[in-house]
């Protein structure tokens, strides 16, 4: 009943919105940029990369409202648009690092992985720490599917919707992810 | 199912996934296998750690700034659109107020339109009455007191079956089958003297009511051409009654 009223209360501010009501805009970004911030940061575990990409993810869905087809989620657009422009931001990033290829080189040398108390909520760093080093070696792809379905906790269906990929190629990256996932953390020494 | 094949299923897929053989499978297993349950324990610390990560939810350094970055992005680029010409147009007419003005305005233009049609048909009927002419579209119509819209005379050359000749006065136009104005000469040629008086009545009307001026149809050939018939016609009539009275 609590989910019907929030729904409804939801596609009333979209029908606002698209109407050009920045109030009713500013509302669905508060409700949900937590949300779009959380795979953004897991994906880049960058705070500032991934507030770029909240910002312009947000800018995009105000510039598409009107293209938004009320049949579909809404979360499951807004992630849709997070996910690409989070590749997108990723391609920039590599394009810049190759030229900026030195000064950036060491920025997780420092990052030691041990040591994480995992009873408590673990800070944006150390979850940062975390998941790059779980993450490392993985594709951009397998990366994402990973976080999708098993940190975001969507189902497989959604993370079809919103990576356009076939269901049996998410099985694949995801098997792939989680047992490479899974191996490093076996040999991570953490207190428990 | 094998130890490898195991192994590989523990690792690659989530526990609560397992359906109930599975399970079944994997508790008997375990309690025998020292290798797998090793593996196992592995992967349940490997899950903690996962649901550690997954039950942290990163925070947004500060949300307030994230949302008044966003709103102030998207009202700059809404004050840059509304700068130019289609973008204040498109801003204008989002206001519902501004649509409806626009409807009404489009209908009462449109309501203009059709009354002065409907003025001009009246005024075309007056005509064709006083010239004695049946209404009859495809045949008759002789003068049609024309209004600077395109569109209106397009809708009576169609409606005219295409006529040729038209004449662009100073203020009027006027509309005339060649071939109307061709009977008209030659019923003028033929004419007796009460008809040709009426008609001669009729045109000094058409002056008087300023739908028709012969003297100033100086633009089409054609016209001048018809319009040097009917002089030449008229003095050739005129100097034959002359004969006549002479004889």
């Amino acid at each position: 009943m609590q989910n019907n009223k929030s729904a409804d209360a939801l596609v009333q501010l979209i029908e606002d919105a698209q109407k050009g009501d920045v109030m009713a805009f500013e509302k669905i970004v508060k409700d949900h940029q937590s949300y779009a911030y959380a795979i953004a940061f897991r994906f880049f575990c960058d705070e500032d990369d991934a507030e770029d990409v909240v910002q312009e993810s947000f800018i995009r869905i105000w510039n598409h409202l009107k293209d938004f087809d009320s049949r579909m989620k809404f979360t499951t657009w807004m992630y849709k648009i997070v996910v690409n422009l989070c590749y997108d931001k990723a391609k920039s990033n590599k394009r810049r690092a190759r030229v900026f290829a030195k000064s950036n080189d060491n920025s997780s040398k420092n990052d030691c992985v041990e040591n994480f108390d995992i009873e408590r909520d673990l800070t944006n760093k150390e979850t940062a720490v975390l998941i790059k080093h779980i993450a490392n070696g993985l594709s951009e792809k397998q990366r994402m599917i990973f976080l999708l379905r098993d940190l975001q906790d969507l189902t497989i269906q959604e993370v079809v919707d919103i990576t356009g990929m076939s269901e049996s190629a998410i099985k694949t990256n995801l098997f792939y992810a989680r047992q490479n996932i899974r191996k490093k953390l076996a040999r991570l020494e953490v207190s428990v | 199912m094998t130890c490898k094949e195991l192994q590989h299923l523990l690792y690659s897929a989530r526990i609560e996934d397992f359906d109930p053989a599975e399970r079944e499978f994997l508790k008997k297993h375990l309690a025998e296998c020292e290798a797998c349950k090793t593996i196992f324990q592995e992967i349940l610390k490997a899950d903690q750690i996962l649901a550690s990560i997954k039950k942290t939810t990163p925070l947004i350094r500060n949300e307030h700034a994230l949302t008044d970055s966003i709103l102030a992005s998207i009202t700059n680029k809404r004050a840059e659109k509304t700068n130019t010409f289609f973008g204040r147009l498109s801003d204008m007419f989002s206001i519902q107020a501004v649509r409806f003005a626009c409807s009404i305005v489009i209908l009462l233009c449109g309501m203009t339109y059709v009354l002065i049609e409907y003025n001009d048909m009246k005024k075309i009927v007056i005509l064709e009455q006083r010239l004695g002419i049946q209404h009859d579209f495809n045949r008759a119509s002789v003068v049609l007191p024309g209004v600077n819209i395109p569109g209106f005379l397009y809708d009576y050359y169609e409606l005219f079956n295409g006529s040729k000749t038209y004449i662009e006065l100073t203020n009027k136009l006027i509309l005339m089958k060649k071939e109307d104005l061709q009977v008209l000469l030659n019923g003028y040629k033929e004419l007796d003297e009460a008809s040709r008086k009426r008609l001669d009545k009729m045109q000094n009307q058409f002056l008087k009511d300023g739908y028709l001026k012969l003297s100033s149809m100086e633009k089409n050939e054609e016209v001048e051409k018809l319009r040097n018939e009917i002089e030449r016609l008229k003095k050739e009539l005129e100097q034959n009654n002359l004969k006549k009275g002479r004889q």
